[in-house]
């Protein structure tokens, strides 16, 4: 394939170009109560090119390989003309040139497992969840992909990659009286398919929350401490601080660039956060990114202070700083952007009862429902249960919590010793083509305690 | 007839065979930083296959209905699908509104480029301090489809989208007066509209705080729009099935303020993305949804209606909760949600709000439970106070459940704005809308 991609790319007048070409298979698997609402395989392809002129840059995207070049050709001529307007011209970092394949492996490859045996999988899943004490019905979902992709660029990097990875998803409805909620379940998130397998015990956690989420009361609105579980505490550092980390999000902003600069104190000293594409068998793994820059480690926050951003070539020109290699696209149809990789809270070294028993008056917030990030973020729990007096007491429902960046991560004022990685996280990123949703990210956190955290709850 | 039709049908072990199949052509030109930023050519194609075979139903996925494999591939997954007892569409849709303006098909990225920096040049007169960030796109989009049951039916459309942000002065935030034109042909901001965008800018001068409790909440129209979720939620005819909606039982009753009126239809000839048919090939009908408050109609795509055993209402779509991504199986959405308007002014409105807050934009709703209503959210905006606007809002949330807090609408805006389908939004129109009293947090 990279034969044909470098043909493709002979002979453009450009300063720079690069093109991707993106070669998917998809299974997927979907219950709804006793119906099977969906088995589906998928196998989509397609290409992107980004071509820089005279200073100008331009993206496009095709679906067949035989259309590369003349999409090369269309980019060339909208960067250049981009150029005519520009005054400030767009610059790439230095980057490596890199000439590998790096090819996607698997103890248990989900590429190897038949679809009965998925499918029985994950009805024995549902099964289990329909049998439930008043649940009403589910939605259980079994996905995975496997991503090829070939990128080559006009500096001499050729590059071919794999991505790999399966989830299960359960969404479990239950109804007690007039009230209705949901609980959630999600194993895999990796490149093995053997992480999914006998997850019983885990799934009847979620129904075992569930059957109490059902007899709960909803928060009470207002300010308070909160201990935020693993998850809470893995969606809370993406939202609340992994987007501004990202280093796009200040491009255009020279007053958050400063409040943000290197070496700013804008956490607690206990707090230190990295985000690390190597770490094994997580959402957010890969060898290499979409620019084709070799995926490193990068702190963000060390003892407080911030300590590194995440870079595309852009950036990395513009902050004078070197690549990180989190440039990535969700697929063929979209430009890179930079996204985390597996943003991660490092251990501490307090424990959950030391940190329910500093509590007079709060919550302990469990799992993350999905949020927003911005200097205001907000982001939902699963649950949550109210702290009285240094103990764990009821559990309560639609707790909403946001937070300033500016304040919040001050507040942090213990940090747990037992670190988790989420089995399934993922996030959109706007960009000029649209939300890009990632299911290839994952973030990891111990318990941590926020002195003061904003419920957003229905009554004061 | 699609290649893949015509070999399906001569299968015996195919019953039936839906492609559904849509291709999108769009130029995009970004601004920012005083800079034209990039330009964005996309040429994107995707197609769905569902086949009954066995009386099992099985999907496959692929960018053409030429693709190798797409059949056979089907019929592979049928073997463990659900049973289908449903018929595809039999019955050919008619075209209802000429979406299509030849002039966006052809135009130049050069044009593109130019309108961008017009706008840029408009905003800069009127506002020379401000840096303001610029989308401009223009699409063609089509979409068919095609069934063993005799149903081929294409439909093409084109879009022309501008998008601005002029950030507040204080650049300590990330938020700001925020602007969005939607059409199917070529169209300009006027001045005025730019000068009310400059003028929302400049009352962001400073930040200001309300105080916790219940305020009455104005929300512009795109909020409008998105916090019509829940309801979308809400009236989805598998929760009729399951009987998991929380509107089971309540067709023909008030449910929302008898001020308030939704249309479903598609084809209106006003909407931005108007559709002649839904995803599975079934026509839209113009049907109302809520009728001054009382709920009239729930939303059907093939499966639910067959397990509601009715007919479709032709609300099938490939969207889920946060994606309309081709490997979403259909599922009843609302296509078109026109707000109809009330008769006041937006600025009596705001004149009438002693102590409130004005939502141009909420952020985290999909974290809350959309299926039962419930909404959990930060706001941007401004806070209002003795009917001015005092400053812009921080870190000021709303919380409630709709099926309460629509309950008590004090009024609608005669002004209408169309809004487009995207995160959680709907397309359709949406005035602003003025809830009496809604539960705010500050932090």
């Amino acid at each position: 394939m990279n034969q044909e991609l470098l043909a493709a790319l002979s002979g453009i007048d450009v300063d720079y170009t690069d093109i991707r070409f993106d070669e998917e298979e998809k299974t997927k698997i979907a219950f709804e109560g006793d119906d099977i609402a969906q088995v589906a395989t998928y196998r989509p392809r397609g290409g992107h090119v980004r071509a820089y002129v005279g200073g100008g840059k331009a993206t496009a995207t095709f679906s067949r390989i035989e259309d590369a070049r003349a999409t090369a050709e269309k980019a060339a001529r909208a960067a250049r003309i981009l150029a005519e307007h520009r005054s400030k011209p767009i610059r790439l970092a230095e980057a490596p040139i890199l000439r590998r394949s790096f090819i996607a492996s698997a103890e248990h490859d989900p590429r190897r497992v038949s679809l009965s045996e998925k499918h029985e999988l994950l009805s024995h899943y549902n099964r289990i969840a329909l049998a439930a004490r008043d649940v009403l019905t589910t939605q259980f979902i079994y996905e995975d992909s496997f991503s090829h992709r070939s990128f080559v660029n006009s500096e001499g990097t050729a590059v071919e990659y794999d991505h790999l990875i399966a989830h299960i998803l359960g969404v479990i409805v239950g109804r007690r009286g007039d009230t209705m909620q949901r609980g959630f379940f999600a194993v895999g998130g990796s490149s093995d398919f053997g992480r999914m397998l006998d997850r019983d015990e885990r799934l009847k956690e979620s129904l075992a929350d569930l059957d109490e989420l059902l007899d709960s009361q909803p928060a009470r609105a207002g300010t308070y401490p909160i201990v935020l579980d693993p998850i809470g505490a893995a969606v809370f550092i993406h939202e609340a601080f992994g987007h501004r980390s990202e280093a796009d999000s200040m491009l255009d902003n020279e007053v958050l660039r400063d409040r943000l600069a290197l070496g700013t104190e804008i956490a607690s000293p206990l707090l230190n956060v990295f985000d690390d594409p190597t770490i094994p068998n997580c959402g957010g793994t890969y060898p290499v990114d979409d620019e084709g820059i070799e995926a490193r480690k990068t702190p963000l926050i060390v003892d407080g202070h911030i300590a590194g951003r995440l870079h595309s070539r852009e950036t990395a020109a513009v902050f004078d700083k070197p690549v990180t290699g989190n440039c990535r696209a969700s697929d063929a149809g979209y430009t890179p952007v930079i996204r985390m990789s597996n943003t991660v809270i490092a251990q501490g070294s307090s424990s959950l009862d030391d940190m329910i028993a500093s509590i007079d008056d709060g919550y302990y917030v469990a799992g993350g429902a999905g949020g927003q990030g911005g200097i205001d973020f907000t982001f939902g729990a699963r649950w949550a249960r109210r702290i009285r007096k240094g103990r764990l007491e009821e559990m309560v429902s639609d707790a909403n919590l946001s937070g300033n960046l500016f304040t919040t991560l001050k507040g942090i004022s213990m940090v747990g010793d037992d670190l988790q990685m989420l089995e399934y996280f993922d996030c959109g990123k706007g960009s000029s083509d649209g939300i890009q949703m990632f299911s290839r990210i994952c973030a990891g956190a111990p318990h941590i305690k926020l002195d003061t955290a904003t419920i957003g709850g229905i009554e004061c | 007839m699609l290649n893949v039709i015509q070999c399906a049908q001569s299968q015996e072990d195919v019953a039936q065979a839906e492609v559904f199949w849509r291709c999108e052509d769009s130029m995009s030109c970004t601004f920012s930083g005083g800079q034209l930023e990039s330009v964005g050519l996309s040429n994107r194609s995707a197609t769905a296959l569902r086949v009954v075979s066995g009386s099992r139903i099985g999907a496959s996925f692929g960018e053409s209905p030429e693709q190798v494999g797409l059949l056979e591939d089907a019929k592979s997954s049928a073997a463990f699908g659900g049973s289908a007892g449903y018929r595809f569409a039999s019955e050919q849709p008619t075209l209802c509104v000429d979406a299509f303006d030849p002039a966006i098909a052809d135009l130049d990225i050069g044009e593109l480029v130019e309108a961008c920096l017009d706008i840029h040049r408009c905003i800069h007169r009127l506002a020379p301090d401000a840096d303001p960030s610029l989308y401009c796109a223009s699409s063609v989009h089509s979409v068919r489809v095609a069934t063993t049951e005799g149903v081929d039916v294409e439909e093409r459309s084109t879009r022309w989208v501008i998008r601005v942000v002029i950030p507040f002065a204080d650049r300590g935030t990330d938020i700001g007066a925020y602007g969005l034109l939607l059409g199917r042909s070529r169209m300009s901001p006027s001045d005025r509209w730019i000068a009310e965008l400059v003028e929302q800018r400049n009352l962001g001068g400073q930040p200001s705080r309300p105080r916790a409790g219940r305020l009455p909440v104005l929300l512009f129209p795109q909020v409008s729009n998105l916090l019509i979720a829940p309801l979308n939620a809400g009236l989805n005819g598998h929760g009729f099935a399951d009987e998991t909606s929380p509107l089971c039982g309540k067709m023909e009753t008030p449910i929302f303020s008898k001020r308030l009126t939704i249309l479903e239809d598609p084809g209106h000839a006003s909407l931005f993305q108007p559709r002649s048919f839904d995803d599975e090939g079934i026509a839209c009908r113009p049907r109302t949804i809520l009728d001054a408050g009382v709920l009239t109609g729930c939303l059907t795509d093939l499966r639910s209606a067959e397990r509601l055993q009715s007919g479709s209402t032709g609300n099938g779509i490939r969207r889920s909760r946060l994606s309309a991504k081709i490997d979403d199986p259909p599922a009843p959405n609302l296509m078109a949600a026109v707000i109809e308007p009330g008769d006041e002014a937006v600025s009596d409105l705001i004149a009438g709000i002693d102590d409130g807050l004005l939502v141009t934009f909420i952020r985290g709703l999909h974290s809350s439970n959309l299926a039962q209503g419930s909404f959990s959210v930060q706001t941007d905006g401004f806070h209002i106070l003795d009917g001015k606007v005092a400053g812009y809002l921080t870190r000021t949330m709303i919380a409630g459940n709709i099926y309460e807090d629509f309950q008590t609408i004090r009024a609608l805006s005669r002004e209408v704005e169309p809004t487009a389908e995207g995160f959680l939004s709907f397309g359709g129109s949406a005035p602003y809308i003025l809830l009496d009293s809604v539960n705010v947090t500050v932090g």
